[in-house]
């Protein structure tokens, strides 16, 4: 079952900071969750490919042709939370 | 009335589009505040909403021809991108999100003349059963306020059902349109996975989400769907004629039709008032021509709710990364790094259900358990398409109830399990990508707080029915001569 460890790890991963309280209660939930997955281990998949998609469509491709310009560059520009001229700005990632 | 009906009122000058935009507007207006506050609205679109209506009477006055929609007044889901207005997913951190383009089921639906009235409440990045989830607190049951209206769609029902608009767009990625149908009477389509593109759809469950109208008749559920629906070369996924014209074979009739109903719905947590409906629902199609049997699914059900949350969690972990406050959105500027400026945006801006289905994703998805979890859960999906295949062969349509139990109370689910087995009978065709409908089976008696004074202390409950892929056709047909029994 899922462990406290786990639940910090997989919050990292996520990108989600978690208090000690809702590390707690989010191991309580997920635990029960994980557990309700159980069901699927005596379900027999021997041989049986994973299946990512209903489509039954393959190889979509459409033509690599110019289209017009629908100014939609500037539209994403002006809407940059910070900005600098063209460039969306963000934070440092290595600290000084 | 019927779409149909609408505009023959507009064309005899019975009725004016201006008119009917100001009636919706009035009811939004007069639930939406105490003491109901249904709670369905997020962003109205009132005034540009009259505009267009305006200038459409302008038309009618002239004799011009109407399009398929024109003048009928349509509420969206906020997960749907509508250029220039607001799309917030229900969440905090696209709270102020205005999209730069239109959804193309928003274009198509343009196209043809319909006016956006509003942008509904809903489940957070649609992650609900219920409409619980919302950054903007729960929408309630216009058939009992203490109750909820079904989820993730639950403003595009609400809104419906209390007359702010005529029709609605949802989505439904494990009965989020079907659920609201139905808990609130109305009619839900779910069409075959790729049937409708989702350009323009922030993205949940990328390989299982659609985008759905939810009605108050069938016709009116054929008629969006023939004018959102067809493949779109932005929509990889998507296939389909666009145009193709799902109306023509409504009053076809459902004579040898072979409907099948699978005996693992009788489950726990079915509510007997449910399973009786049910049964009567059956007798009518029988009485109407159709061939009734028994059938095993013995992925139905539990089985099909476990696939489901190993499966949406892992894609949503992944479609949901891209908010982290950089292109757009909001974002916690009082932090030092991009790691913490990551951290902080999305604790402070995400809600606690988001979390708990990005978190249950990475675990299914990272080393050590992938296998486990979700690669069986897709080897398990393989196997209800298998299932289904099998069951197509001979059957034309597959009927359950669309839930089990009517509307329940707000704030009754707070354990996750018992929330998510409400997908108990809906989430199955969503994995396997095959079209699904509820339509109104019913009404059982409960005391109700309701707002309307006609359909007091009684609850709707859905007849679902389930065809083959692209199969839409028959659903209609069979539900519309249900509707007309």
């Amino acid at each position: 079952m899922i462990n406290k460890e786990e639940v910090e790890k997989i919050a990292k991963l996520s990108k989600i900071k978690l208090t000690a309280e809702e590390t707690d209660n989010y191991l309580e939930e997920l635990s029960k969750i994980i557990a309700f997955f159980k069901i699927l281990e005596n379900i027999e998949t021997k041989g049986i490919a994973p299946l990512v998609s209903t489509s039954f469509l393959e190889d979509v491709c459409y033509s690599d042709k110019i289209r017009a310009n629908n100014h939609r560059r500037e539209l994403l520009i002006k809407r940059f939370p910070e900005k600098k001229s063209d460039y969306v700005k963000t934070k440092p990632i290595l600290n000084r | 009335m019927t779409i149909g009906e609408i505009q023959d009122k507009f064309k005899k000058k019975e009725l004016k589009a201006s008119t009917l935009v100001s009636d919706c507007l009035e009811k939004i207006k007069k639930y939406e505040q105490d003491p109901f506050k249904i709670n369905a609205v997020i962003t109205l679109n009132g005034e540009k909403a009259l505009k267009e209506a305006e200038a459409i009477d302008k038309k009618i006055e002239k004799g011009e021809k109407l399009k398929k929609l024109e003048g009928i007044p349509i509420a969206i889901k906020d997960v749907i991108a509508t250029k220039g207005l607001k799309t917030t997913a229900a969440s905090k951190i696209l709270e102020n999100h205005i999209p730069v383009y239109d959804a193309t089921v928003i274009s198509r639906l343009k196209e043809e003349g319909a006016i956006i009235i509003a942008k509904t409440n809903c489940d957070e990045f649609a992650h609900g059963a219920s409409g619980e989830n919302s950054a903007w607190g729960a929408t309630k049951n216009p058939f009992d306020l203490k109750r909820v209206p079904g989820g993730s769609s639950s403003g595009s029902g609400a809104i419906l059902a209390y007359g702010g608009a005529v029709l609605s767009l949802g989505t439904d990625t494990g009965g989020s349109v079907r659920s609201p149908a139905s808990f609130l009477g109305l009619v839900g389509l779910k069409p075959t996975y790729g049937r409708v593109s989702r350009k323009g759809l922030l993205a949940m469950c990328s390989s299982i989400d659609t985008i759905a109208p939810i009605t108050k008749n069938v016709s009116d559920s054929a008629l969006v769907l023939s004018v959102i629906g067809g493949k779109d070369f932005q929509d990889a996924t998507s296939g389909g004629v666009h145009g193709k014209d799902f109306t023509r074979r409504k009053e076809d009739g459902i004579k040898g039709l072979k409907i099948g109903y699978p005996k693992q719905f009788f489950q726990r947590g079915l509510d007997k008032r449910v399973a009786k409906i049910f049964e009567d629902n059956l007798k009518e199609l029988e009485k109407k021509g159709a061939q009734i049997k028994e059938i095993s699914w013995p992925l139905f059900g539990e089985p099909a709710v476990a696939v489901y949350y190993i499966i949406t969690p892992s894609e949503i972990s992944s479609n949901l990364a891209r908010y982290d406050g950089i292109k757009y959105g909001e974002q916690k500027k009082e932090t030092n790094n991009l790691e913490e400026f990551y951290l902080e945006t999305r604790t402070e801006f995400l809600g606690p259900e988001v979390k708990r289905r990005i978190m249950l994703g990475n675990y299914s998805l990272s080393a050590g358990y992938y296998e486990q979890y979700y690669n069986k859960a897709q080897r398990v999906r393989n196997l209800i398409r298998k299932e289904a295949q099998e069951t197509f062969k001979k059957y034309d349509l597959i009927a359950t109830p669309t839930t089990p139990t009517p509307a329940f109370e707000l704030d009754s689910k707070k354990d996750p399990i018992t929330m998510y087995l409400t997908d108990i009978y809906t989430c199955y065709a969503n994995l396997a990508g095959i079209p699904a409908i509820s339509i109104n089976g019913g009404w059982i008696e409960e005391k109700t707080q309701s707002i309307f004074e006609d359909k007091e202390n009684q609850l709707p409950i859905g007849l679902q029915l389930m065809a083959k892929w692209w199969d839409e056709e028959t659903l209609i047909k069979t539900a519309f001569a249900f509707e007309n029994k």
